[in-house]
């Protein structure tokens, strides 16, 4: 690879990695963000209670607050 | 070469327009129409729940104060403005509208946050900025709009 090619490879990585960086919206662009389908949890009450079954389940392994080991030794 | 840079970066925010208090409001037809009154100008929309608990106090605002020169625009800024109009059939206010589907008056304005009043007195000056609605936050806005009116 010639010297050129490494700049032209690096410019345009550079350039890929901000290509996102000004898609930011703004405050009154939020109107299809806020609809219900677009939430993480379409339903925050049966999400709520898909999580307390899951930390009581696995309390003892840190439930979803501590990445897992894998050591199977809870 | 130095002050032209600097005399082009303090002047930006003139380009610009943005809403500041202290500073003239961005004009806009709407606005220009009520010269003299006290406005308030509120950017809200639809999807915005504060928002829809703003919009019939400050109807009850303007109906107690309206008399006495004072007035509220609303600018709707659904960028589906079918939403925004579906919603105004049934809350039937009083005060003007002014559709901003392209977002250019929230962008004059530098709108930052949802439900965002601007309160503009006689003068056009822009006096007093708020993001954000609360049940609370009508008795202090009812004092500041009744102040403002006592000026000429």
């Amino acid at each position: 690879m010639t010297q050129g090619m490494r700049w032209g490879v690096l410019v345009m990585g550079v350039a890929l990695l901000c290509g996102c960086s000004g898609m930011q919206p703004k405050a009154w662009q939020r109107g299809d963000l806020a609809q219900p389908e677009m939430a993480w949890d379409p339903d925050p009450v049966d999400a709520a209670i898909r999580q307390h079954t899951y930390d009581s389940k696995e309390a003892a392994s840190g439930s979803a607050t501590v990445g897992g080991g894998g050591c199977g030794c809870n | 070469m130095n002050r032209v840079l600097c005399a082009c970066a303090l002047s930006l925010p003139l380009l610009a327009g943005a809403a500041e208090t202290g500073q003239p409001a961005p004009l806009f037809p709407a606005l220009e129409a009520q010269r003299g009154k006290v406005v308030l100008v509120d950017f809200w929309a639809s999807w915005c729940g504060p928002c829809l608990q703003a919009l019939p106090r400050y109807e009850a605002l303007r109906q107690e104060l309206h008399a006495g020169g004072f007035e509220v625009i609303g600018v709707d800024v659904d960028q589906h403005p079918q939403d925004g109009e579906k919603l105004l059939k049934t809350l039937r206010l009083s005060y003007p509208q002014v559709p901003d589907a392209q977002g250019e008056l929230a962008e004059r304005y530098a709108v930052n946050g949802m439900p965002a009043s601007y309160l503009v007195d006689r003068k056009g000056q822009v006096r007093q900025m708020h993001v954000g609605f609360e049940k609370n936050d009508i008795e202090p806005l009812h004092k500041a709009v009744a102040q403002l009116l006592e000026e000429k």
